[in-house]
């Protein structure tokens, strides 16, 4: 997955390392690193697509999981804890901002 | 509040909505004060709806059909809905009660509700049948040909009558689905077979997930005579179907049908963002032939048709005001759940697709 991410037109892949074993494993990756070609590119989209078809491995798009609560309270969005996704969201960031009684109607003001 | 059954069913993750509250919160006026957007329109005027005929003053008026010849009543009845009612009597006097009232769009699919939907629908119809025009939607989600012709003579005998008037393919909302409908020997090729047996009349399909994957079927130049799409206030401002798939049909001709004017579980009601009324009258303005109501009561029944009773689209000024109040709110898609979630999406579609049911999802 690495390799293909890296293949793309991009001027840098970022990744999450949050171990010396993930920086060796990605650096072993990198060293002297050759783009795949075009059909092993092609090959292995085809590979994903019928996983890839409802989303459920890119949570960032399908769900609010991954929205950041400190960028939603700006724009009035509210939390609403009866959606699944909204509570692991604020358990996720865990942060100062949780207001501990907000609801749809009272974040709406 | 809700019933043990109707949690049961697949919207059990969705939150419980009586809603009965929420019609009385529409008429109760309860809106709260949104920040208006100060940005500039960048929605072009709307189109203007087809000409309506049946526009007494207390009748439901009709609308053409695309280009079939058919005129439909502009609000039709959700087959989803009618099969979570307490008992099938209720869901015959829903039926009865709405032919009645001068409603003749009736929606349904083969897969609703383990199939009780088609069936009371098909109860409610005993001696109605030529009153309405009748729409089920065949659910082979990738399978083939073999499986619709099942699945049509399955609804055909469920709703009690030897033709539909209009058979749609369900659901189409994942990224695969155009390629597994348009594969050979798939479902698109049952549309034709089932045209040619003279056991429908028209074909179309439906989803509510990505005006993409929409736009992806109609690349395929099909002849299709409807479209279903979800199409409300909401809508018009985020991931819109409004804006990228309704032009298309228009410029084709295909009669867009609309749904989830409401949001899909009439969550924008409860907030207080809108009123179910100027919700409703918002989508049935568009230019869309019928715009499809999930009615699970005889409240939302008579709510819907007095809407509908003597119907004047708004203005296209009133139109766009709606659209900027509800745009701050529209901006995340948490009003259009069927869009950014997988609570909408249908169990049958995603075994078949080989997806874990959206209950056993982490998000």
């Amino acid at each position: 997955m690495l390799r293909y991410a890296m293949s793309l037109p991009v001027a840098t892949t970022i990744c999450g390392m949050d171990s010396l074993d993930v920086l060796h494993q990605n650096l072993r990756v990198v060293r002297g690193f050759q783009p795949m070609t075009q059909s092993e590119m092609e090959a292995l989209r085809a590979r994903c697509a019928p996983t890839a078809a409802d989303g459920r491995f890119e949570p960032y798009k399908v769900s609010l999981r991954y929205d950041n609560p400190m960028t939603r309270m700006p724009h009035g969005f509210p939390f609403d804890h009866t959606q699944r996704e909204v509570t692991e969201m604020l358990e996720k960031a865990d942060g100062p901002w949780l207001m501990p009684e907000t609801t749809p109607e009272t974040s709406r003001r | 509040m809700v019933d043990q059954r109707r949690q049961n069913e697949r919207s059990e993750v969705r939150p419980e909505i009586e809603r009965r509250g929420f019609i009385q919160a529409g008429l109760a006026s309860a809106g709260t004060v949104l920040a208006t957007s100060v940005l500039p329109s960048q929605i072009a005027s709307a189109a203007v709806p087809p000409q309506m005929t049946n526009s007494g003053a207390d009748q439901i008026p009709r609308r053409p059909l695309g280009k079939t010849g058919e005129q439909v009543s502009i609000i039709g009845v959700g087959g989803y809905h009618l099969g979570m009612v307490q008992s099938s009597d209720l869901a015959v006097r829903l039926v009865q009660n709405a032919v009645d009232a001068g409603v003749t769009f009736f929606d349904n699919a083969w897969e609703y509700n383990d199939h009780r939907s088609e069936e009371w629908m098909g109860l409610g119809l005993q001696g109605r049948r030529n009153k309405v025009f009748l729409m089920s939607k065949v659910c082979t989600h990738g399978r083939d040909k073999k499986v619709a012709m099942q699945q049509l003579e399955e609804s055909l005998k469920r709703l009690g009558t030897d033709h539909l008037d209009l058979w749609q393919i369900h659901e189409v909302i994942y990224e695969n689905d155009p390629d597994l409908h348009f594969a050979k020997g798939g479902v698109v090729e049952a549309l034709d077979e089932a045209k040619r047996q003279g056991k429908v009349r028209f074909v179309g399909f439906t989803g509510h997930k990505s005006p993409a994957i929409h736009l992806k079927m109609l690349a395929h130049d099909y002849p299709f005579d409807t479209v279903q799409m979800p199409l409300n206030c909401f809508d018009a401002t985020y991931r819109s179907f409004e804006q990228q798939v309704l032009p298309e049909l228009q410029r084709r001709g295909i009669a867009a049908l609309g749904m989830k004017s409401l949001g899909g579980d009439g969550q924008p009601i409860q907030y207080g963002v809108v009123r179910a009324e100027e919700a409703l009258r918002y989508a049935m303005s568009l230019p869309v032939a019928t715009t499809i109501c999930g009615i699970d009561s005889l409240d939302v029944l008579h709510q819907n048709v007095g809407i509908a009773r003597g119907f004047k689209p708004i203005s296209a000024q009133e139109m766009q005001a709606l659209r900027e109040r509800c745009r701050p709110s529209s901006g995340d898609g948490h009003l259009e759940l069927f869009k950014t979630t997988k609570k909408y999406d249908g169990s049958v579609g995603r075994e078949q697709h080989g997806y874990p049911s959206s209950a056993e999802l982490p998000i």
